[in-house]
This record gives structure tokens, sequence and C-alpha cells, in this order.
């Protein structure tokens, strides 16, 4: 069971007992502690006694009881404590390092002897046991008989106690196999490259984690030096590295390094290397110890997020270019639109003082006393400026409407507005202008619907869907405008007997400068504003337009204004 | 103002082409007009003449037709002389300021001869009214 361990055993590994080396550790002390017992009972037999019984020197006063030929009661059982401060022969081998012998235990006042006494025992003797010059512990024995024991007892038990050191001595060494053969495993099964290089930078160990990184089979690269294994890295390997440990006697912890190897051609992969120097005695290094770390993927991760990372701060900053940009544009714009609202406004304004002039000069002239003066040709004339004038004023009106409502400040002055009022002024100026094209004007009216309202806003409202329906009315037929109320709406339509509008412009009716292409009709231009500006004073008031027309079938011209609330208070 | 005689208006306006027109339009009705082309002179000729009633553009160089206004309405002479400010400014709040200043009308641009007549026309029956229930 105990075999001598063979010095090439621990030179060349125990790759049988391996996968073992744990159990085997363990079971050593459970078989050392039978060991010592057996060698107890040997000693029984061999001297004739009844006791025997060895003891391991823990520290001064106390031993161990590892090995008994049999159980006494609960002082002397295996494995148990003992203290060695009496007269007990294994108590004075430890102070005096030689065998000792025990007359009569029941002279002795000590509680151990006592109970050897109490115990029937007489004598005994014990002997030292030195593994080399240690002294390790002691082998003794005790008798219950009368006669003293033989005077070779003390020579006997000295060539048990050093067959017993020769067991321990055996153990220690296997110990140490087994130890060293752990080391391997955990040498050899570790995840991280391990490696030891001498003093002339070649590979003295290599592991197989290291072997993988090299690529090769570590036996090939063994006494082989780091440049001709790695050629890539040996060069960082030894600036960074190993030459830095070897020169300060001082660790290098944690140094990148990168590279090709012959593991996997063509691929930079990345390594955390750290190496210690490796001593032998206080002073002298033997080499350095190499650890490697593979850290390619976790490089590569960091690649990616960093990659992802600048992807992320550019995609930003673009982003916030990209606003400041939008914000620049943005402001721009407001200022276009400041800037055209001021020149419409500008224009609007400044075409009124010229406006006045023609069209009051116009008006002195047609309504002079002496106007008879003029032929009928310079009165035909005369009508054109004013009617041409009255456009020009038009348009600065619209203008000055639209910029406003585009500035979101249309004036609008709000009162009880009652639509059939509107409706009757809107007539009774339009008339003149139906009754030459030849269009009949009819009304149906609800009475009594009243919005608030600003009534010149909504006349001039009336007067665009009007103006409009006349113009695209064919001669000899009708223009209806209706007044309804309807669930807290006030509807006002204006619907003509034209030729409609196509579908698809209907969306765009309402858009400044639209035109109905192709739509029919006499030939009078205007501005392109009306129907803006009525959906313009539509909203302002909070209501809605819009228009229902079947191509060749008319067109109905809706407007929906908001009435009072109910209980409002006014009517 | 002499019972019988034609009635003097005042008329302010900077553009010469639109102080003709206002004072033909005048004269032509029957009224006798002085004429200024700024608001100072207007503010000295209506201190002078104390006319019956006077028309006055909002836009002038100098003393605007606005501060005009004002003025005229802190002098006891012509507190309540009929005032009919003329602008080609439009907007709510332009009206409101000319009623702020203290005129009685305010007339947008274009404005017609005929209507400035009636306007007139109207003021002064007005004041001739409130003149006769007062006496």
């Amino acid at each position: 069971m105990y075999r001598v361990a063979r010095d090439d055993m621990s030179r060349g590994g125990l790759p049988d007992l391996e996968p073992s080396v744990e159990a085997t550790l363990t079971h050593l002390a459970e078989d050392a502690g039978d060991m010592f017992s057996v060698i107890a009972k040997q000693a029984t037999h061999l001297l004739g006694v009844e006791l025997a019984g060895v003891v391991r020197f823990e520290a001064s006063n106390i031993g161990r009881l590892v090995g008994i030929s049999s159980k006494l009661g609960r002082e002397f059982g295996p494995d148990t404590e003992i203290s060695l401060d009496g007269n007990t022969a294994s108590a004075v081998v430890q102070r005096t390092g030689r065998s000792a012998r025990v007359q009569n235990y029941a002279s002795h006042g000590d509680r151990r002897s006592r109970y050897l006494a109490a115990n029937a025992y007489r004598s005994g003797v014990a002997v030292p046991i030195y593994v080399g010059t240690y002294l390790w512990g002691a082998l003794g024995v005790a008798t219950t008989r009368d006669e003293a024991l033989p005077s070779d007892v003390e020579d006997r038990l000295t060539g048990l106690a050093e067959l017993v050191a020769l067991a321990l001595a055996n153990s220690d060494s296997f110990a140490r196999v087994a130890h060293q053969a752990l080391l391997d495993t955990i040498f050899k099964q570790t995840p991280v490259g391990l490696g030891f290089v001498d003093l002339e930078r070649r590979y003295a160990h290599i592991n197989v984690a290291l072997a993988e990184i090299h690529g090769r089979p570590a036996t090939a690269d063994l006494g082989r030096p780091l440049s001709e294994v790695i050629p890539d890295l040996a060069d960082e390997l030894e600036e960074r590295c190993v030459g830095p440990a070897l020169d300060t006697g001082q660790a290098v912890l944690d140094v990148e390094v990168s590279g090709e190897t012959s593991a996997r051609p063509g691929e930079c992969r990345h390594w955390l290397v750290s190496c210690y120097p490796a001593r032998i005695g206080p002073r002298e290094i033997a080499g350095v110890g190499v650890v490697m770390l593979d850290i390619t993927e976790r490089k590569r991760s960091e690649a990616e997020r960093e990659r992802l990372l600048e992807a992320e701060q550019l995609a930003r900053s673009r982003a916030e270019t990209a606003e400041m940009n939008l914000e620049r544009k943005n402001a721009h714009l407001v200022e276009l639109d400041r800037i055209r609202d001021q020149l419409v406004a500008f224009v609007s304004h400044e075409l009124r003082t010229p406006l006045t002039a023609i069209r009051g000069y116009l008006e002195l002239i047609l309504d002079d006393e002496d106007a008879s003066r003029l032929s009928t040709e310079q009165r035909e004339y005369l009508g054109i400026i004013e009617r041409n004038s009255h456009r020009l004023m038009q348009l600065a009106s619209d203008l000055l409407v639209v910029a406003q409502a585009d500035a979101g400040r249309l004036d609008l002055s709000i009162a009880e507005v009652d639509l059939e009022t509107v409706v009757r002024e809107c007539l009774t100026n339009a008339q003149p202008r139906a009754a030459a094209a030849d269009i009949t004007l009819t009304t149906e009216l609800e009475p009594a619907v009243l919005v608030p309202g600003d009534h010149v806003r909504l006349s001039e409202l009336l007067d665009n869907l009007v103006s409009n329906a006349i113009k695209f009315t064919h001669p000899g037929g009708g223009v209806v405008v209706r007044v309804s109320a309807r669930n807290g709406y006030a509807v006002l339509e204006v619907q003509d007997t034209g030729s409609g509008i196509p579908l698809d412009q209907q969306p765009h009716i309402f858009d400044r400068f639209f035109r109905v292409s192709d739509r029919p009709g006499k030939p009078v231009p205007g501005t392109g504003l009306g129907l803006a500006i009525a959906k313009m004073i539509a909203r302002a008031h909070g209501g809605r337009i819009g228009v229902h027309s079947a191509e060749g079938a008319g067109a109905n011209f809706w407007v929906e204004l908001p009435t009072y609330a109910l209980g409002a208070g006014t009517p | 103002m002499i019972v019988g005689s034609r009635p003097l208006v005042l008329v302010a306006d900077d553009e010469p082409d639109i102080r003709g027109l206002l004072s033909r339009t005048l004269e032509r009705a029957g009224y006798q007009v002085i004429a200024a082309g700024d608001g100072d002179e207007a503010f000295d000729l209506a201190r002078e003449h104390l006319p019956a009633l006077a028309v006055i553009d909002v836009v002038m160089p100098g003393r605007s037709g606005l501060e005009l206004v004002r003025d005229l309405r802190r002098r006891a002479v012509t507190r309540s002389m009929p005032i009919i400010l003329t602008s080609a400014h439009v907007r709510e709040a332009d009206l409101r300021l000319g009623h702020a200043a203290g005129a009685d009308r305010y007339v947008t641009k274009p404005l017609s001869p005929r209507e400035l007549i009636t306007c007139v026309e109207g003021l002064l029956e007005t004041g001739r009214r409130e003149a006769l229930s007062t006496t």
C-alpha cells in the first residue's frame, strides 16, 4: 500500500494517477491512521504487551494519538488529543528526545498515568520517532504485568519507530508527488496560457492552453526560444514583459500584446500578458513565468461597442447639426414670412394713396355736371379705367387680408350679425352685375339666424362666394343664396348652375391664387384670392367652408359658422 | 361761423394730388377750403381760421394726424370741431387709435368723393342740431 516514490515519477509526472489525485490525497490521511494502528497492534504482538500507541507531537505538551492497538476508554481512542505535561513515557520523550520508561503508573500523579493505573497498567516504555532529524512523535507500549519490561524493549521499539519513520518519509514523498500531479493537472487544464521561460528566453514549460495559443504541440516547442515559437509576438513579449521582469526582478502585469500566431495565421489576436520572475532560493532568478490570457473576443466586443458608440455620436452630432440647420432655416423662414407680411402690408398701403387719387378724380369727372361734354367713347374708356382701378383696389384689400390672416391677426370686430342682413346687402350690390350677365339671384332664408361675427368680413366672405358664382354661371342660369340653422351652426350656401368643379381640383380651390382650369365661364379675371379669403374669414370665425360639386352640375359652396352657445345669454 | 355763408373746411394731407382731390371735392360741394401739407401748418391754420370741420390725413411729416387731432382737442377753440381722419391704414387697431385721439370719423383710403361729402354733411348737420338745441 505504501510504495516508495520513485525518482522518475516526480519528474515524468503520474499520468495514471492524474484523474484520482485528489481522491488519493484525501485517503492518504485515513490510510496513515490505519497504518499507525497496524504498527501499534504489531508492537503488542512483537513485544508481548497489552497496549501500544503512536503519538504525533503537535505542539509543546500536546500530542495526538494517531494510532492505538486497542481502544482504552475515552482517554486513549484513535485520533485523540492528549496532553503531554505529565510523566507518561511519551511526555518524557517529547521533553528529552530520548526513550523513556515508567516503572509504575500508580506512583505518578498525572491524570493520564492514574488513568492507566486505574486500568491495571503497571509500567510502560516510549521511544522517539525521528523523521530525519525531526522529532515527529513517539511510539509507546504499556503492560499490566507486574514484572518489568525486558531490557531490549527500547531497542525493539526503536526498530519499529524507524519503520514508522520510513513509512512517514515515504508517505511524505507520495504526498509531494500527488501534490505535483495536482499542480500538473491545474497547469495543464487551466484555460489560461501558462509558460515558463528560462534565462536564455527558451521555453522550459508550456501548458496546453499556451500550446494552443502557439498552435503547435507543447513538446515541439520546449527548449526553443520565444522568437522561434511565436516570431510575431516574441519581440513585444521580450521587450515589454519578459525583459523587464528579468531586469527589475518585479512582476510585470497586464501588458496587452497583439499579433499573429501559427495557430490562426492571418488573424490578429490579442492577449493580456503578465510575467513574474521565478526565484530559486531568496535571490537567484531561474526564469520567468508567463501568463497569457486571450482577450481577442473581449477586444472585439469592446471595439464593436466603441464603433457603435462612435456611430451613435456621429449620428447624434449629425442630428444636432441637422437640427441647427433646421433651426437656422426656420428662423430664416420666419424672417422671410415677416418680410413678406411687411411687404404685402406696405404694398397694400402704398397702393391706396394713388388709387384714391385715380378713383377720386375719375368720380369727379364722371359726376361733373358738365359730364355731358364727354363723348360716349370717352365715357366708355373712363368706365374701363374705373373697373380696373376697382380691381386694383380689391387686390390691395385682398393682399392685406391674406397677410393679416397668415400672421394670425385677421382683425375681427365681433358683434351680433344677422345673416339675412348680410345676404340682402350683398345681393343688392351684386344685382347689377348679375343682371348684366343675365343671371337670376334668389334667396332661401331662414329668419333670425344670428352669429357672433364681423359684419364687414362676413359680407366680404359672401361677396366673394357670390362674385365667384356669378363669374362661373352661364347666361340664363341662376345663383341661390341660402341661410339655415342646424345643430348650433349657421349654414350659408351659395349654389350656382355653372359647369361645376372637376373632382381632382376641388381640394385646391381654397388655395390662394388657384384658378379652376378649363372651367368654362366668362373671361373675368380675378385676384385668385377670393375663395382663399373666404376660407380665412370662415376660419377666423371658428367656422368651416367647403364645396359640393359634380362636374357639369353646378357648385354649392357652404359655410358653417358657430352660432351662440346655448345659454350664453344672447339670442 | 356766419350763418348763410359757406362753411370753412380745413384739409390736411401731405400728398398734393389727394389734397387737391379733397379740396376740389369740398369746393364743388359748396364749402370754402383751406389746405395744409403737414401737421404743423394745419395746426396753425386751424387756430387762425377756426374752420367748421377738418379733414386730416393720419400719416404726415412733422406733427402726425393723430398728434394734430390730440393737440386740437386740447385747445378750447377747436375742442368741439368735427374732425374726419383719413388713412390708408385700414386695420381695426388703426381705427381705434384714430377714435382714441379724438376723431369723429375714420375714413379709409381709397375714399370716394361722394362718401366724403356725405360724411362731412352728416357731421355738420349733427353739429348744427346740437348748437340749436343748446341755444
